[in-house]
């Protein structure tokens, strides 16, 4: 949120222009949510919130807005960098009109029923609208292009009343929300400018994800360019990384370049868990039980198929693509998102207040403090407080850029500079190449240097005879959260046609240093007190960074390598919820985790 | 005679002239019409098909639409006759729709026009503190990591006095991931990337010099204050939309605030405490 000029190298010029931010070559790091509902959606109205998309770009920029749950909330240490409102495209505008006595749409029967303050007929009123989600069928009395163009209008001349160039962007953009079955392929559409089309294309024109990048490639054509962001891959079933095209034919180039050309990014984490990978997927990844959630999107179905529907899997099966076929469906980056449906992102566990409305606003609700008149002892969550129980407080995009602006920031998710964090803004870099000085990581101009002589985070490596690359990797901690415990840069590589993963620790605190076998930090000794949630104050790093050679490098194996920065361990929020309440934690809950950032991979492309 | 012209031109009594009006007419009417009328429209009957039809997957017959509009009629008939013998009262699902529809309707009666230019010049005058920049500063820093020295203040105190002889902040402290050098920014913004501490340690300190060690969440700091802009409130014209926004924002809260408080002059409101009664 700041006009930055950063000094790199020896002389630079710094331009102390009013009203016009510096442009920093080496780039800044801005953090934004790409994913937050508001009233104009039909679920988020439903839960009883009536927070506008003007209330979500003002909750992004500092202020307190006020929670359907009857409590107002606000970011606390620091605001947003920038912010996205994706509003559910399927009978956008069309709940709110329904609750317009004056408005024909109000005359639909069922109508009263949608505006319920008793949570069983919130269900039964949300149930009916995802059962015309799930088939792909309008509901024809809900339907209204009229209503549903002026909520985009909303919607969009809101995101540019927003935008204040060089201290906080705006993007328009929205859900499209499809989910054949119950099997979760939503993505999240965002538009580089001030140009959009009349109506979003969504899921009840097509169910087919493939169907929305054509219309995509048909906008581009006429120069609204976009991007789709897809999300909650663990609530597909497998299906949002599957290994053939939507109607089960096989893969093929014009497929992957599709996809690729329309879905750089995948988002990796948010409230609704984290899809990064799942301890079935990678059972020599001791972080990968993180913030895992097992079952469908609204409801109680649980998952089944894992591959498929994690990132890592997804990146294993791109190589495995390129390697056998020549194309990569799924060479895509990583960004973090809250999905928050109360205008309002989560992302602290000290003051979570999760993202359904009045379904969720309060403790009982959400699984971390037994109703009044039990104890764990005679009390396990049940049906929806069993699902927001294992929901948490994530995640934000962090992107480098030379300045905040539409331009700047869009062109960085299109390139994939782009990283992801479970809530807390730790900052990270990551940068390969062949030509990296040896004494890169203590140099001052480490930044112009490696963008010089190597590529960033969601670049690609090409070979260089049989040259090993050299990565740098490099974490600072949020100065308003935790302490860093290690540095990793987990590997995805092709051996005899198959995809093979592992997790290097690189970088250690306290003064460790990865085992030259394990390649882990021994444990550093942090610690959390769960009757207060302090953590211990001489653990843990301020900031982390290793140049690293692959001492399994092999110049002929494809690979992707991503870091991902842990830190210490602290309160999940349901543990804070119940210190607040003053009962135990929930028995079946992690009482602690470790808050955690993703850098979108680097590629390494040999040549087939 | 004054007092006549006067009272002709108050409001309250036109307001009661026609009410009085209104009530000789409707019972007038009420004698002549023995029959209220129920009317189901075309688009009525249309949106009852369209709502069988996503329950059946199909259009309804003719019979069954028949059958749709006459339980429509039932509906209304005995919803109309529940209303006439009162069971809408002391029922909070009723209730609660009919004050939601009301709040519509009330928000709606107190519609602001659309602000004359004067108005906003004056909310803009007493309002100057919204349209006004924060103290904005620019800085340098050079920064030592805890984890990179055993004598961390001892050496940012030695680089203090190389700086204060000149040396080059370039060459001095280890690298950091934050820009060494902001322009433009205010306290918070120092703050939100520093924390509160280093902030104002840094935005109190004299322009010009090195100063320090200033510590923050990320170890210690040398600080040199390059420049401070006070505070400059823009010009209205600049910023006329935002006051537009703002001024409506604000008169629609009044007039609803206004009109509610209107209602409740009608009631006489006494809300009884487990103490007793009290108004």
């Amino acid at each position: 949120m700041k006009k930055q000029s950063l000094l790199a190298g020896a002389v630079v010029a710094v331009a102390f222009a009013t009203g016009a931010a510096a442009q920093n070559r080496d780039r800044n790091a801005y953090f934004g949510d790409l994913h937050v509902h508001t009233k104009l959606s039909f679920d988020a109205y439903i839960f009883n919130v009536r927070a506008t998309p003007d209330d979500a770009y003002r909750y992004a920029k500092g202020e307190s807005i006020h929670h359907a749950a009857g409590y107002d909330v606000r970011l606390t240490d620091a605001p947003l960098d920038f912010l996205a409102v994706t509003d559910h495209s399927e009978y956008l505008g069309i709940i709110p009109a329904m609750n317009d006595p004056k408005h024909p749409l109000s005359k639909i029967p069922y109508a009263p029923d949608l505006f319920s303050t008793e949570r069983d007929k919130i269900n039964a009123a949300f149930q009916r609208i995802g059962t015309s989600l799930r088939s792909g069928q309008y509901l024809p009395e809900m339907k209204d292009p009229d209503t549903s163009r002026s909520a985009w209008r909303t919607i969009t001349e809101s995101a540019d009343r927003h935008y204040v160039p060089g201290r906080f962007t705006t993007f328009r953009g929205y859900e499209y929300t499809s989910a054949p079955d119950g099997q979760n392929l939503h993505r999240n559409v965002i538009f580089a400018g001030a140009r959009a089309p009349d109506l979003p294309f969504t899921a009840l024109e097509s169910q087919n994800p493939e169907e929305l990048w054509r219309w995509m490639d048909g906008q581009r054509k006429q120069g609204i360019e976009a991007l789709a962001i897809p999300h909650n891959s663990n609530g597909s079933d497998g299906r949002m990384f599957q290994r053939t095209q939507f109607d089960g034919r096989p893969m093929d180039r014009g497929y992957a370049d599709l996809r690729m050309r329309n879905e750089p990014l995948a988002e990796i984490t948010q409230v609704k868990g984290t899809s990064e990978t799942h301890p079935s997927l990678s059972p020599n990844d001791e972080w990968s039980s993180f913030e895992i959630m097992d079952t469908y999107i609204g409801s109680a179905t649980k998952v089944t198929r894992f591959a498929g529907g994690y990132t890592r899997d997804a990146l294993k099966a791109g190589l495995e693509f390129d390697q056998a076929e020549g194309f990569n469906p799924y060479r895509f980056g990583f960004t973090g998102s809250s999905d928050t449906h109360n205008a309002a992102g989560p992302f602290e566990e000290s003051r979570y207040f999760s993202k359904v409305g009045i379904l969720d606003g309060k403790p009982e609700q959400r699984g971390s403090v037994p109703p009044a008149g039990k104890t764990w002892d005679n009390y396990e969550p049940q049906n929806n407080a069993a699902r927001y129980q294992t929901w948490g407080a994530s995640g934000l995009t962090g992107v480098w850029a030379e300045e905040n602006t539409r331009e700047s920031i869009f062109a960085a998710l299109r390139r994939k500079e782009t990283f992801a964090t479970s809530g807390p803004r730790m900052r990270v870099r990551f940068f390969a190449g062949y030509e990296l000085p040896n004494d890169l990581d203590n140099r001052r101009d480490m930044v112009s240097q490696s963008y010089a002589r190597g590529v960033p985070m969601g670049g690609d490596l090409l070979p260089k005879g049989t040259s090993a690359p050299r990565f740098l990797a490099w974490a600072l901690r949020d100065p308003h959260a935790g302490w860093l415990q290690r540095v990793q840069i987990v590997k995805g590589w092709i051996e005899n046609g198959k995809a093979q993963e592992r997790v290097f620790d690189v970088a250690c605190s306290d003064g460790l240093t990865p085992d030259s076998q394990t390649w882990r930090c021994a444990d550093n000794g942090a610690t959390v007190d769960l009757r207060t949630c302090a953590v211990s104050e001489n653990k843990g790093a301020v900031e982390l960074r290793a140049l690293w050679s692959d001492p399994t490098f092999d110049p002929r194996q494809r690979a992707f390598y991503y870091v991902r920065v842990l830190e210490n361990p602290s309160c999940r929020w349901s543990t804070w919820d119940a210190i607040r309440a003053g009962v135990e934690p929930n028995p079946k809950l992690a009482k602690t985790i470790q808050e955690r950032a993703w850098s979108s991979p680097i590629c390494y492309v040999p040549q087939r | 005679m004054n007092f006549v012209r006067a009272a002709l031109r108050e409001p309250l009594l036109h307001f009661v002239l026609i009410g009085a009006l209104l009530f000789a007419v409707t019972a007038l009417r009420q004698k002549q019409v023995e029959h209220a009328e129920i009317r189901i429209s075309a688009g009525e009957v249309a949106q009852l098909a369209a709502f069988w039809e996503t329950q059946a997957q199909r259009r309804p017959t003719a019979a069954e639409l028949r059958g749709l509009i006459e339980e429509r009629i039932d509906e209304e008939v005995l919803a109309r006759e529940a209303v006439r013998l009162g069971l809408d009262r002391d029922d909070v699902i009723v209730r609660r729709r009919l004050a939601q529809k009301m709040a519509f309707v009330s928000d709606d009666l107190a519609v602001v026009a659309e602000p004359a230019e004067d108005k906003l010049r004056e909310y803009f005058d007493t309002h100057r503190e919204s349209y006004t920049t924060p103290d904005l500063y620019a800085l340098r820093h050079v920064y030592f990591n805890p984890d990179r020295h055993t004598t961390l203040d001892a050496d940012a105190q030695r680089a203090l006095q190389r700086l204060a002889r000149g040396a080059n902040a370039n060459e001095v402290g280890d690298p950091f991931m934050l820009p060494l050098e902001l322009a433009d920014v205010s306290r918070d913004d120092i703050a939100r990337d520093f924390g509160s501490s280093f902030a104002d340690a840094v935005t109190g300190s004299a322009p010009g010099s090195w100063s320090g060690p200033v510590r923050s969440p990320f170890g210690v700091h040398l600080v040199k204050l390059e420049s401070h802009t006070p505070p400059s409130t823009a010009r209205f014209e600049e910023v006329r939309d935002r006051v537009r926004d703002a001024y409506l924002g604000q008169k629609q809260r009044e007039a609803n605030a206004a009109l509610r408080a209107k209602l409740r002059q009608q009631y006489q409101i006494v809300v009884e405490t487990a103490e007793g009664s009290g108004s």
